[in-house]
């Protein structure tokens, strides 16, 4: 069983999750946690050693630490961990700024579900 | 110097002891006794009584016709004058240091030293000073021949002469005066000035100045009148008066001119009588110009009068002494006498010498003045810039006072222009009084539409932010409806299987989903409208409210519409109205608004604080909403013991969808709007907070 973070500050996202994803977790394939601010993730993080999450998707826009921050973090502090970002900003400066700091995928708001389970059905066959 | 010891009184009686020297122009005297103070003052570093010395050292040393030197103490003088701020004594300097330039034939420079000497003592109106440089200027130029400036000049120092009480510089000036007059061909003018010059030195009763006069009024007749009967006369008074101040080169001269007349005259027995007086009177005074001039004269009209064997004598005397004198012209002169009397006396051999020798010469003369003029072309031009430059450093002086003058008139000129356009203003007041309420209704529609133009720019600027705050709910709504449709389709297949359980747990969560619809939707559907009411045109009418009945009205209002949403919320609220307030002008809508944002988010604010310490059991959240009447003005404030707004938030709270509620709960253009709407009553609204203390929004209106 492969754990995923979700980080986003709308709370209702921990909701559509679990039920886009309700068949993945059902069947033991999928776990997935929740944080609704950077500064969240870090803890969930850093309170499991070594961390057993395997991979995150984040939301940019986001009060205290913006999703690029967590990124930046994460990559320093979990090298191993992969991280995607989930922006309403598609714009080229966030784009660019999250691939050069080591982001694997980035999506796009509203979430194209069908992509996001190719990436998590990609990370679990692997 | 008694025991070595010496002090500063000793060097100021050896500078008066040097002055004394050169008074009476004992040159080696006077260099002794100021070297002497230059040392001592200089071991008692004292200042003054050095420049002093040093300015006698450079006097004594002239005086001495050792004339570098003498520049180089002057100099020296002048710059330690220059560091005590004594201007006097540096124009002094310069003026001393442009006569030894002087000496040296550097005219030009001369006059460029003297223009500065005058300028200095213009400037501290040193009157003596500047007769002195005056007359010395006057001189250069009738030197150069430049008559009209050596007249300025001098009609200058005439004006300073007659304004001061002294007669020797009128005197002096006269004198001056009456030469430039001769030069320039204006007799009268001439005669005049040289009749007052002796007039005043019979006013100060000094017989060497009326003498002097005398000799100049009796050349005057003979050289330029001649008038030879006055011409005699005056030389003999001359004559008479140098002899009573036994003034030898003076006696000498009045015999001379005496001679000249006689000769002119033919009278050659009384010329010659003359002419060896005079000769007499200049051996005497080792004048040796005066005795060439004597000899050749004695020579020449001894030729005239056929004595060529006494001519001869007199013609060899004067190639003697100016051979002495070593002038050549004068030699060349002599030469070609000379070469006369031989041929008179029927020496053809020694004349035939005499008058080759005068050729070459005359030759030689004629080559040398050739490369004269070109050297005096040369130092006419430098002469001619130095009178330039000062004409020029003139010029600039006037174009200064040009300038005050014409900024003078422009200042009046201002100011008669500005009290025509106010007593024009007076009388336009009534006019532009109406034309002035006109342009206040214009402007004020103007700035109505500027409020709403501005409006409408923040809210173009915003689209963006706008945009993501709409798509978020948005967001939302779309993938809770799709995934609700998948699970209605899961839902169908577990029902075909029996499984009611599972079934029932699906359309559970259906529900759910179908309330966050529902819940998102309103969630855009706020934001909308908040950007349609920051954005539209307010059509309300202002109109006599009463304030306390309006803001009791919004506190219920606002207090039961919170707790309609949340029944778990509860609050104190406490009114604390001013009886005396007046009613005032408003938009009753709109500041309604502002009061229902403001308690709103007060309300808010107690709520976040009871719920951030759940355990404070003492704590009680409170809302008070105040009015108060200041006069001319009245407030409204709303205070709560909420949590408070952090420091570097509060210059943001303004701004257009700024919020710190959660994502949902807030479209960040309540407090944008409030104050939109009170500025646009002419009022303002302000903030005090302190964290986890409470807040005052206090509006003036």
């Amino acid at each position: 069983m492969m754990k995923f973070l979700v980080v986003d500050d709308e709370k209702d996202v921990e909701m559509l999750f679990r039920q886009k994803f309700r068949k993945e977790i059902k069947g033991g394939e999928v776990e997935l946690e929740f944080a609704f601010s950077g500064q969240e993730a870090l803890d969930n993080l850093r309170s499991h050693t070594p961390p057993d999450v395997v991979y995150i998707f984040s939301d940019i826009n986001m009060p205290g630490m913006t999703g690029l921050e967590l990124l930046e973090r994460v990559k320093s502090e979990f090298p191993e961990i992969k991280v995607s970002m989930i922006s309403a900003y598609g714009d080229s400066e966030n784009y660019e700024r999250a691939m050069s700091s080591g982001a694997k995928e980035f999506f796009t708001k509203p979430i194209d579900f069908d992509s996001l389970k190719n990436e998590i059905q990609g990370i679990i066959k692997s | 110097m008694r025991n070595g010891v010496s002090t500063t009184s000793e060097v100021n009686t050896l500078n008066k002891l040097a002055v004394a020297y050169l008074i009476n122009e004992e040159c080696d005297s006077g260099l002794y006794y100021s070297v002497r103070s230059v040392k001592m003052a200089d071991s008692l570093n004292y200042k003054k009584g050095k420049a002093l010395a040093t300015f006698y050292t450079g006097l004594s040393l002239r005086c001495k016709q050792d004339y570098a030197n003498a520049y180089k103490s002057l100099l020296e003088a002048k710059n330690l004058f220059e560091e005590l701020g004594n201007e006097k004594y540096v124009a002094k300097c310069l003026k001393d240091i442009g006569i030894i330039l002087l000496y040296q034939d550097n005219k030009a420079d001369a006059l460029r030293i003297f223009f500065l000497a005058l300028n200095t003592s213009e400037k501290i109106k040193d009157t003596t000073e500047i007769m002195t440089v005056l007359i010395e200027i006057s001189d250069l130029f009738y030197f150069e021949k430049n008559y009209k400036k050596a007249l300025e000049y001098a009609k200058r120092d005439e004006t300073y002469a007659y304004s001061q009480p002294l007669i020797h510089p009128r005197e002096v000036v006269t004198e001056q005066l009456g030469y430039i007059y001769i030069s320039l061909n204006n007799d009268s003018l001439a005669l005049k000035y040289q009749l007052e010059s002796l007039r005043l030195s019979a006013m100060q009763k000094d017989t060497f100045g009326i003498a002097n006069s005398y000799l100049q009024l009796g050349y005057y007749y003979y050289d330029s009148k001649n008038n030879n009967e006055l011409a005699l006369q005056y030389l003999q008074k001359a004559e008479k008066m140098y002899a009573v101040v036994k003034d030898s080169s003076g006696i000498s001269n009045s015999h001379l001119g005496q001679a000249r007349v006689y000769r002119s005259t033919g009278n050659a027995v009384l010329a010659l009588i003359s002419f060896k007086k005079s000769l007499h009177f200049a051996e005497l005074t080792h004048d040796n110009y005066a005795i060439a001039d004597n000899c050749l004269e004695i020579g020449q009209t001894l030729f005239e009068a056929g004595r060529y064997a006494e001519a001869l004598s007199y013609f060899k005397d004067n190639l003697e002494v100016s051979n002495h004198i070593k002038q050549a012209t004068r030699i060349a002169i002599a030469y070609k006498e000379l070469g006369n009397v031989y041929e008179k006396l029927k020496k053809p051999n020694e004349a035939l010498i005499y008058l080759n020798k005068f050729i070459i010469l005359q030759d030689s003369i004629n080559a040398k003045m050739q490369e004269d003029n070109l050297l005096a072309i040369e130092v006419k031009r430098n002469f001619d810039k130095a009178v330039y430059e000062n004409e020029i450093e003139q010029e600039r002086d006037e174009f200064r006072t040009d300038v005050k003058i014409y900024s003078l008139l422009a200042v009046l000129l201002v100011l008669l222009l500005l009290s025509f356009m106010l007593y024009r203003n007076i009388m336009q007041k009534q006019k532009a009084k109406l034309k002035i309420e006109t342009a206040f209704e214009e402007l004020k529609a103007t700035q109505q539409q500027l409020i709403q133009s501005e409006k409408m720019a923040s809210l173009g600027e915003l689209t963006a932010g706008i945009a993501h705050e709409i798509q978020n709910p948005l967001n939302f709504v779309n993938n809770f409806s799709e995934v609700s449709n998948e699970l209605i389709d899961e839902m169908n297949e577990i029902l075909d299987e029996g499984n009611i359980k599972e079934a029932k747990e699906i359309s559970q969560d259906l529900k759910q989903n179908l309330e966050k619809i529902n819940h998102h939707g309103k969630r855009a559907d706020a934001i909308v409208k908040g950007m349609l009411e920051h954005s539209r045109v307010s059509s309300g009418e202002k109109i006599k409210t009463d304030i306390n009945a309006l803001c009791d009205e919004y506190l219920r209002l606002s207090y039961h519409g919170l707790r309609a949403k949340d029944k778990a919320f509860n609050a104190a609220f406490e009114t604390n109205f001013d009886p005396g307030l007046p009613k005032i002008n408003v938009i009753p809508q709109d500041i309604g608004r502002v009061l229902l944002n403001l308690i709103n988010n007060a309300f808010y604010a107690v709520k976040m604080q009871d719920l951030a310490f759940p355990h404070e059991t003492e704590y009680k959240p409170t809302v008070i909403v105040s009015t108060k009447n200041l006069g001319d003005r009245i407030e409204i404030s709303v205070k709560d013991n909420g949590n408070g707004i952090p420091e570097h938030i509060k210059d943001k709270i303004f701004q257009p969808f700024f919020t710190t509620k959660p994502t949902g709960q807030g479209t960040g253009l309540g407090l944008s709007l409030s104050y939109d709407i009170v500025k646009a009553h002419g009022g303002s609204i302000s903030v005090e907070s302190q964290k986890n203390a409470g807040t005052t929004f206090i509006i003036n209106l």
